[in-house]
């Protein structure tokens, strides 16, 4: 402990240490680095922050923490979700602020929805752009995952997406989920993905992937 | 300098470079032998420990009692039973600093790394395409006493979750008047509450047989 403080100690400016004064000792604490921690602002009304999955496993720390939207625009199931017409309605949704655009492989859309980026000229860096990996009845196991990710990734012709779910638990096994995210959490440490999780997983079935084995 | 010194252990939490333990690290796993948890089946896998950012999951009022149980312990205990809600806003080093203390702890089997939650995207908030208007009637009267549509009244429900939603449109005045639901600010109060939980399905509310074992 006197070792600790003794390091901090020597760490200091001159200045500080000379003066020994309350405010600066503190200050001086401070800019030690001493963690920075902001309670969750869940309640933000300009986005949700969600937990990065990079530095939890190597420690690296993307520059960009940009929040997720609370609203996006979902291209699933219905007439509109395809070709011209979901082009239209998706310039529409970002022409009126919006900024999130949800897609999947299992809803073939992915290069409609390219075109409507490129041709809405928004900056990469302003939008978030969610697909998810197809899970259901594939029984993609870990290499498999990843190359589907790449897919995505040449159809959506983008470099990184925003959040990168697995579609579905149904039709996997533990080990097979496991797997696959695991393949995930590759993906976003490669830079492939800034976020990455699920999609309809019950409570049991989360749990699962957050056990250590 | 005394003073200073003083202050300095004082003030100082004990961090990772007098001990493993900081207010940031799990705590040491309490059986640290133990080669798997009883969370699942012990597989020949490297550990994780890393829980998803986010689950996409269909949540209106109509979804099961098992969905609300999920997106709850998504958004509290989720976040609780590892570490208190946090976000992590630090350097590059500072946080790696930080992390060579939870890393080798779950190589332990120990307990999680620190998480801000599973986020909830909600999906189905207004039903699928061929039934948005047949809201129920408990939906629509809360709605009207808030002077705006059911539509935007599922999505404030979801909103106030704290779950983000996606839904999707096709005509411009639909896809204005769902994005302009992020600007209500309306509470819905208890009893507003307690006359949506007892509205009963609207017939022809389609659920999405996405979960389960299948």
């Amino acid at each position: 402990m006197a070792g600790a403080a003794a390091r901090r100690d020597s760490l200091m400016s001159p200045r500080v240490a000379v003066l020994g004064c309350l405010s600066l000792s503190l200050l001086g604490l401070l800019a030690l680095g001493t963690p920075r921690i902001a309670h969750a602002r869940r309640g933000d009304a300009d986005g949700i922050h969600l937990t990065v999955a990079g530095p939890l496993i190597d420690g690296t720390v993307p520059k960009d923490s940009r929040p997720m939207p609370r609203m996006g625009f979902g291209t699933c199931c219905r007439a509109s979700a395809s070709g011209e017409p979901l082009v239209a309605s998706i310039l529409t949704f970002l022409a009126q602020g919006g900024r999130l655009i949800d897609t999947a492989q299992m809803y073939e859309n992915h290069r409609d929805v390219a075109t409507a980026i490129a041709r809405s000229a928004i900056p990469r860096s302003e939008l978030w752009i969610t697909s998810k990996v197809r899970t259901i009845d594939t029984s993609l196991n870990h290499a498999a995952t990843v190359a589907e990710v790449d897919k995505i990734l040449a159809e959506l012709k983008l470099e990184q997406l925003d959040l990168l779910l697995l579609h579905h638990a149904k039709g996997n096994g533990a080990k097979e989920r496991a797997a696959q995210w695991q393949a995930l959490l590759e993906v976003a440490k490669a830079g492939k993905a800034r976020h990455v999780g699920v999609s309809n997983y019950d409570l049991a079935q989360l749990k699962g992937l957050q056990a250590c084995w | 300098m005394l003073v200073t010194l003083t202050l300095i252990r004082t003030l100082t939490p004990v961090t990772m470079h007098s001990s493993r333990r900081c207010s940031l690290c799990p705590r040491p796993p309490r059986t640290p032998t133990s080669p798997c948890t009883t969370q699942g089946p012990c597989l020949s896998q490297a550990a994780t420990g890393v829980l998803p950012a986010v689950n996409q999951l269909e949540f209106h009022p109509w979804v099961g009692a098992s969905t609300h149980e999920t997106v709850q312990w998504c958004t509290r205990n989720g976040a609780r039973e590892t570490e208190p809600a946090i976000t992590l806003e630090a350097t590059g080093p500072t946080l790696a600093r930080m992390h060579r203390c939870h890393v080798p702890a779950c190589a332990q089997r120990g307990p999680l790394l620190p998480t801000a939650g599973i986020a909830i995207i909600a999906y189905g908030s207004l039903g699928s395409s061929s039934n948005k208007a047949s809201v129920g009637s408990g939906v629509a009267q809360v709605a009207a006493r808030h002077g705006v549509s059911s539509a935007a009244l599922l999505l404030r429900w979801a909103l106030a979750r704290g779950a983000a939603v996606i839904p999707g449109a096709t005509s411009a005045a639909h896809i204005r008047e769902n994005l302009a639901a992020r600007r209500l600010r309306f509470e819905l109060s208890p009893e507003d509450e307690a006359i949506i939980a007892g509205d009963a399905k609207p017939p022809g509310w389609k659920l999405w047989p996405n979960m389960g074992k299948g």
